[in-house]
């Protein structure tokens, strides 16, 4: 009885997020006049559980980078709510907190940027870059301090010498790991990863993954995954959310996401990678033309312009993310698919 | 008629920067195929982007080739391009004209303050004995060609109004306008989405059955060089560690280097099943490299004979390889 309940704990709903929006006002002219929005997310549900990976995919300009800023709360939201469930069983609005609250749920969720050459501050030394967020976590004494920056250099197999050097002194991995121990310095519950191995050399990268890998399952970390490359994000997620435009368009298990997509923007996008392997590839879907602009998106299934299995529903009506017949937790907005 | 059309033999391409030489090629040897694709692979700083370089005498100032030759098969007999004044009037009516080049940035590589049309025009006025309103046709075709919508009216719009992928087809439409005989292309894929790179990979793929061009791919993804390439050459720090066909490449890996760069990305589709195998440590500082092997210092299979330059190794039919480990084993 006891086990189960712990087991249960362990797959709870960490955080959930509803009908999550952000736009950005187009201005013009001398006024600033708002002249429209770029939609850049619009309308997302999801939630993740404790100790998963969820990765989110798309090309650029889709929304998933907002949305990581939006989880992490460097944007306000438009609208929608993130909810999150501390393991007391009390549920927070993140976005209707007083200042006391906010900085107290800070702590739990924090960033990892796609580009360590930018996300630390060249003329401190990676000790100061640490020291400062566990001075205002509330680590007052300097000796515990430094002990513990000397232990999250160890946790990411980087030697403690290495916090009295400056940002240029270390190379691109070293540097993004430094960035992985500063987000784990004040133990959050989620980290949000945003494209944390793009600007990576392919050698490097494998490095950063499997350390990302080795944390999680040490320290029972809850990841929320962005890339733009989807063979990275299959590595590293237990679900995968596909977004086109500000929506999510299909969101089911990575083996399950490979193995039996349903969203055709989706399977234009598995036939798209190159794989390094000598067998003879599956049919090349090519996509025509580019993503609209989220300023002004098209009618109906967002996907519509470019899709060839369009019929003449999509073009009115926009599908929403519905739950896959037969299937436990794969959702589609597509009107083609066979949904409950 | 010969069925290579450029061979690069023992080129080395030094940086003299104050009182440092950078060794950024340092021995390279290749041959790319008549109408077929070579592909060169490694990661950034391997000297992949100073080789093409070199083969197109665009090389900084700071920049000298010190040993070796680049010999360009043409229709007329071989040209030995490293003798060519870079600025004469040969070279430059083989720089864009028989030997084109893509580079990686589309965003960077066109001018901003001139249209599209007058950038395109501007090659193939300077190339070919044409007028001005047949050049305008000519581009306006090739545009639609590579799948650019409305090109009579695109034509006059500046590259700002372009999206990136557009870009990079405009870029691929100049390099190909006057029809030459080699096209470089430098991660042309690689500051696009996946499926606009689906996109220029099919365009490439078009253009080279079309007109029979010859390719040579520089890109750090492997999953483009099974796609695309006939050959491949493995790069790493200035010097060509394995080269030979996809299948001798990709199927039968015998550099240390080679199979660990293959183990350490990850593969769409098989995802979690597989754990990754990084390369330890990170690639050795250009001033400062390791005597012997350039990947002694990272590599699993490490004896004292790499202290010492290992020999390019025939293990059959062109498959060749730089490692000590590969004698008596698979040397034929």
């Amino acid at each position: 009885m006891n086990n189960s309940k712990q087991t249960m704990n362990d797959n709870r709903i960490l955080i959930e997020i509803n009908r999550l929006k952000k736009y950005y006002p187009v201005t013009r002219g001398v006024f600033r006049r708002v002249v429209g929005y770029v939609k850049a997310v619009d309308g997302v549900n999801f939630f993740v559980r404790k100790s998963e990976t969820l990765g989110f995919v798309g090309e650029s300009g889709c929304g998933k980078t907002t949305l990581g800023k939006c989880i992490v709360r460097l944007l306000t939201p438009t609208e929608g709510e993130i909810k999150y469930f501390h393991s007391d069983g009390q549920v927070k609005d993140l976005l209707k907190l007083n200042k006391e609250e906010s900085f107290n749920m800070r702590k739990k969720i924090q960033i990892v940027f796609q580009d360590p050459y930018s996300s630390l501050n060249p003329i401190m030394t990676i000790f100061n870059s640490f020291d400062e967020p566990l001075k205002i976590h509330g680590m007052k004494n300097p000796g515990e301090r430094k002990d513990r920056i000397a232990q999250l250099l160890e946790a990411v197999n980087l030697s403690p010498d290495y916090m009295y050097r400056y940002p240029h002194e270390l190379s691109g991995g070293q540097r993004q790991r430094i960035c992985i121990a500063r987000a784990l310095s004040i133990n959050p519950e989620i980290i949000v990863c945003d494209e944390p191995v793009s600007a990576l050399d392919v050698s490097i990268q494998a490095q950063v993954l499997n350390l990302m890998k080795d944390l999680q399952e040490r320290l029972k970390l809850t990841y929320i995954f962005i890339a733009h490359d989807l063979s990275v994000v299959e590595y590293m997620s237990n679900r995968i959310a596909v977004m086109y435009l500000g929506k999510i368009v299909e969101l089911a298990d990575s083996s399950e996401l490979y193995n039996d997509s349903r969203h055709p923007y989706t399977e234009a996008l598995l036939s798209a990678v190159p794989v390094p392997t000598l067998e003879k590839k599956k049919h090349r879907i090519v996509l025509k033309g580019d993503v609209p602009s989220p300023e002004n998106p098209p009618n109906g299934c967002r996907f519509h312009l470019r899709c060839e299995k369009r019929i003449k529903i999509c073009q009115e009506v926009e599908p929403e993310l519905k739950k896959v017949k037969g299937t436990n937790n794969h959702y589609v907005a597509c009107h083609l698919a066979e949904t409950e | 008629m010969n069925d290579i059309i450029l061979t690069v033999d023992g080129l080395k391409t030094y940086f003299y920067i104050d009182k440092h030489v950078i060794k950024s090629v340092n021995g390279v040897s290749l041959k790319v195929r008549r109408g077929k694709t070579l592909g060169l692979v490694g990661e950034s700083g391997c000297g992949k982007t100073v080789t093409s370089l070199s083969i197109m005498q665009l090389l900084p100032k700071l920049a000298k080739i010190s040993d070796g030759s680049i010999i360009y098969h043409s229709l007329k007999g071989d040209i030995e391009l490293r003798n060519l004044p870079r600025n004469g009037k040969k070279m430059r009516s083989i720089r864009g004209k028989e030997i084109a080049m893509i580079f990686q940035d589309p965003m960077t590589s066109l001018n901003p303050v001139y249209t599209i049309g007058y950038q395109m025009m501007e090659n193939l006025l300077y190339h070919e004995n044409i007028r001005k309103g047949d050049a305008r046709k000519k581009v306006i075709k090739l545009l639609g060609e590579l799948g650019i919508p409305k090109p009579e009216s695109r034509i006059d719009d500046y590259p700002h109004q372009f999206s990136g992928g557009m870009r990079q087809r405009v870029m691929i439409a100049m390099a190909m306008i006057c029809n030459p005989s080699l096209l470089i292309a430098d991660e042309p894929t690689t500051a696009l989405d996946v499926t606009i790179q689906a996109q220029i990979i099919e365009i490439m793929k078009q253009v080279q059955k079309e007109h029979g061009t010859s390719i040579m791919l520089i890109t750090h993804n492997m999953g483009l060089i099974a796609d695309m390439a006939d050959d491949v050459a493995v790069m790493y720090m200035g010097k060509i560690v394995e080269s030979g066909t996809i299948q001798d490449v990709l199927g039968n890996p015998q550099h240390p280097y080679t199979r660990a760069l293959l183990k350490s990305v990850p593969v769409l589709g098989i995802g979690k099943r597989r754990r990754l195998e990084p390369i330890r440590g990170s690639t050795p500082d250009p001033l400062n490299m390791p005597e012997g092997c350039e990947f002694s210092t990272r590599c699993d299979y490490v004896t004292n004979q790499c202290l010492t330059e290992p020999p390019v190794l025939d293990i059959g039919s062109g498959h060749l390889v730089k490692c000590w480990q590969c004698k008596g084993r698979c040397l034929t």
